[in-house]
């Protein structure tokens, strides 16, 4: 440790203040804890929800199907890699978090008291969602739930500080929370908290595969999720020794043609996918695969006649093409998005309208975001490390489905931290792990930029590797090969990783996560011995071409053992009976 | 290295700007620069903006900040 390092100690330590990260901390808040959050932007808007969302889980018997229905219906829709128990008690507490955000005045209603339920067949039949009950109601949920967050006392928020890396026990790999180093990225000063509970809400990862444009195109950032969100927290878990599953499972999403944001995803729910001669493609009868593989179906050009152009069109809508009806809230969906301002301008630029005829779409390249892949999570939102929770989109062995999981498993963190911080002692934090983290950052201030390389090289590079290499179409000598370079690039490159000022060294952070996602990636990919199209993820494996649930009915556990990346396979959970209400 | 010129990005009219840096405080990419001394904010990372729209939602003086998306994504 420097003495420069600003010492914070505190009860609950949250790392991510965005949809999960603030549930969480006003959880902890409610149930008694002190509570320090870290966020590498602001909480007022920051993360996926920034500028809003266009719906939300609410799974009820009075409203739609009873929780063990869908429990079911989730299992058998992830393809089986889900642990029943966690879609349960997902399920159970989605109408509580939405009541909750009525009772910080975000409005979830209609103005007949009434909800707008809707289809979303990337997550079940049914009507398993919410819409939003105006066009721009929604915008503003971060900054209401930041407000609330402020609102205690015994909270105290760090924007603009990122964190880097957990502090076990004595600092052994997989022992208990001991805390967690952070890094102001306008200042570059280290902080280190003392914690009893860590809570790890620092969102997915889109930043793993690579679009069409290298990185250094003005589109780098340009993602279907917060760009902040690198895999980081995901990585420093496994870097911490907690367990993490099903890393192979990345997700793949429809975004606007050339232009990789959301916005298309209220499309997903009710408009008809078709292409360039009108004729929807949609699963053959009988037929068991995901809108996923039929994108990328499409796109190699194996059993379709067709390569695109693919399009969403809205006009089975009903009130289409007035501002009505079905399409009225449709259009209010897309209103309510985040990052929704870009695409308005995308849609004016081409002439494209939903209201005049079918909009133009693609597929992003593989992510992680709240499905199978991720940091094991059990139904109290813990890890498998004592004092560490997690929530959101890095949580995976589940299916919580967007801003839902955050709400649900974000108050689970917050609170069963909480509970936990009351009895537990402080751990001991291990001056040599802090001088470790500090240095696996700060080593690239070292290296002269005319000697080294720039993260933008080195980040380009890792996810050409990944997106080359890796699913959803792939097999083993792709993967090992795949993999030969990403340890050829490390070795070799990776330490000349150059950074000239904070902002540089919160990048170094990032892009050396990077490059472990990657690993862990194209690792558990090649460890699958089998393909399998879980909804919104897909693994084709050419010498492993059919799902194989007798031997593969399971997650990929990836864990570090004695400073090794090990791979083998956990049960996936059961609920032993029917269970209702 | 030849230095490419993109358009695209957040525009700031600065003879509207009251430089309050309420978008230099927002942003969750980090792409502003605010010299508090002469109240003036720059968009210094033009080529990591997440194109959110948070500095738009929150600038509190209407027609600062603009948006164009790169010719890319057009």
């Amino acid at each position: 440790m420097s003495k420069n390092d600003e010492q914070i100690t505190t009860d609950v330590l949250v790392l991510g203040g965005g949809l999960a990260g603030c549930f969480a901390a006003i959880k902890a808040a409610e149930s008694g804890a002190r509570v320090v959050l870290f966020e590498k932007g602001h909480i007022r808007r920051s993360g996926n929800g920034a500028t809003g969302l266009h719906r939300i889980p609410l799974i009820h018997p009075d409203h739609n199907m009873d929780f063990g229905e869908f429990a079911k219906l989730n299992v058998k829709f992830a393809a089986g890699i889900c642990d029943e128990d966690v879609s349960y008690e997902f399920a159970r507490d989605t109408l509580d978090r939405i009541l909750d955000l009525e009772s910080y005045g975000i409005k979830v209603r209609n103005d007949d008291g009434s909800f707008t339920f809707k289809p979303a067949p990337d997550i079940c039949p049914g009507t398993p969602v919410i819409w939003a009950p105006g066009p721009t109601v929604w915008h503003d949920m971060k900054p209401i739930l930041a407000k609330k967050v402020e609102s205690f006392p015994e909270v105290t928020v760090f924007n603009r500080t990122a964190a880097v890396g957990l502090l076990n026990d004595g600092g052994r790999t997989g022992g208990d929370m001991a805390g967690a180093v952070g890094l102001e990225t306008r200042t570059g000063k280290v902080l280190v908290c003392r914690a009893k509970a860590v809570i790890l809400t620092t969102g997915g990862s889109y930043r793993l595969g690579r679009h069409k444009d290298t990185l250094y195109a003005p589109t780098r950032f340009i993602e279907c999720g917060c760009p902040t969100n690198c895999g980081e927290g995901i990585v420093m878990a496994y870097r911490a020794g907690a367990d993490l599953v099903n890393m192979e499972f990345a997700k793949y999403t429809t975004i606007w043609k050339d232009f990789s944001h959301w916005g298309v995803g209220p499309a997903m729910g009710l408009l008809r996918p078709m292409d360039g001669f009108g004729k929807p493609f949609m699963p053959e009868p009988g037929e068991e695969i995901s809108l996923s593989g039929i994108g990328y179906r499409r796109t190699m050009n194996l059993g379709y006649d067709t390569l695109g152009p693919d399009y969403y069109d809205a006009s089975s809508l009903s009130g289409y093409p007035e501002n009505k009806g079905d399409m009225q809230r449709f259009l209010w969906a897309l209103e309510n998005e985040s990052t929704s301002p870009g695409y308005f301008l995308w849609m004016k630029e081409r002439e494209e309208d939903f209201r005049k005829g079918p909009v133009e779409f693609e597929w992003h390249p593989p992510y992680i975001h709240n499905n199978q892949a991720g940091i094991h999570m059990n139904p109290d939102a813990k890890a498998s490390m004592e004092g560490l929770y997690c929530a959101g989109d890095l949580t995976g062995g589940s299916w919580r489905h967007s801003s839902g999981g955050a709400f649900v498993f974000g108050a689970r963190a917050g609170t069963n931290a909480a509970r936990y911080a009351k009895e537990a002692p402080f751990k001991e934090i291990d001056p040599e792990q802090v001088q470790a983290e500090r240095d696996r950052i700060f080593g690239a201030t070292a290296v002269k930029p005319e000697q080294g390389y720039s993260w933008i090289e080195l980040e380009d590079k890792a996810r050409q590797i990944a997106s080359e290499y890796g699913p959803p179409y792939t097999n083993d000598p792709k993967l090992e090969r795949g993999i030969h370079h990403l340890e050829r690039i490390r070795r070799k490159y990776l330490p000349a990783l150059y950074a000239e000022n904070p902002r540089e060294i919160m990048r170094v952070s990032e892009v050396k996560a990077i490059f472990d996602a990657v690993e862990i990636y194209l690792r558990s990919a090649l460890f699958r011995k089998e393909s399998r199209a879980p909804m919104a993820s897909l693994l084709r494996k050419t010498e492993y071409p059919n799902r194989d649930d007798a031997n593969w009915l399971k997650h990929t556990l990836i864990r570090r053992l004695q400073g090794r990346m090990t791979l083998s396979t956990r049960e996936v959970k059961r609920l032993e009976k029917a269970v209702n209400g | 290295m030849n230095r490419v010129q993109y358009r695209g990005g957040i525009h700031i009219n600065h003879a509207k700007c009251i430089g309050c840096g309420t978008c230099y405080e927002v942003c969750p990419s980090d792409i502003f620069e605010f010299d508090s001394d002469n109240n003036l904010i720059t968009v210094a990372y033009p080529e990591e903006c997440w194109y959110c729209g948070a500095c738009l939602y929150d600038c509190p003086v209407e027609g600062v900040l603009t948006m164009d998306l790169p010719l890319a994504c057009l």
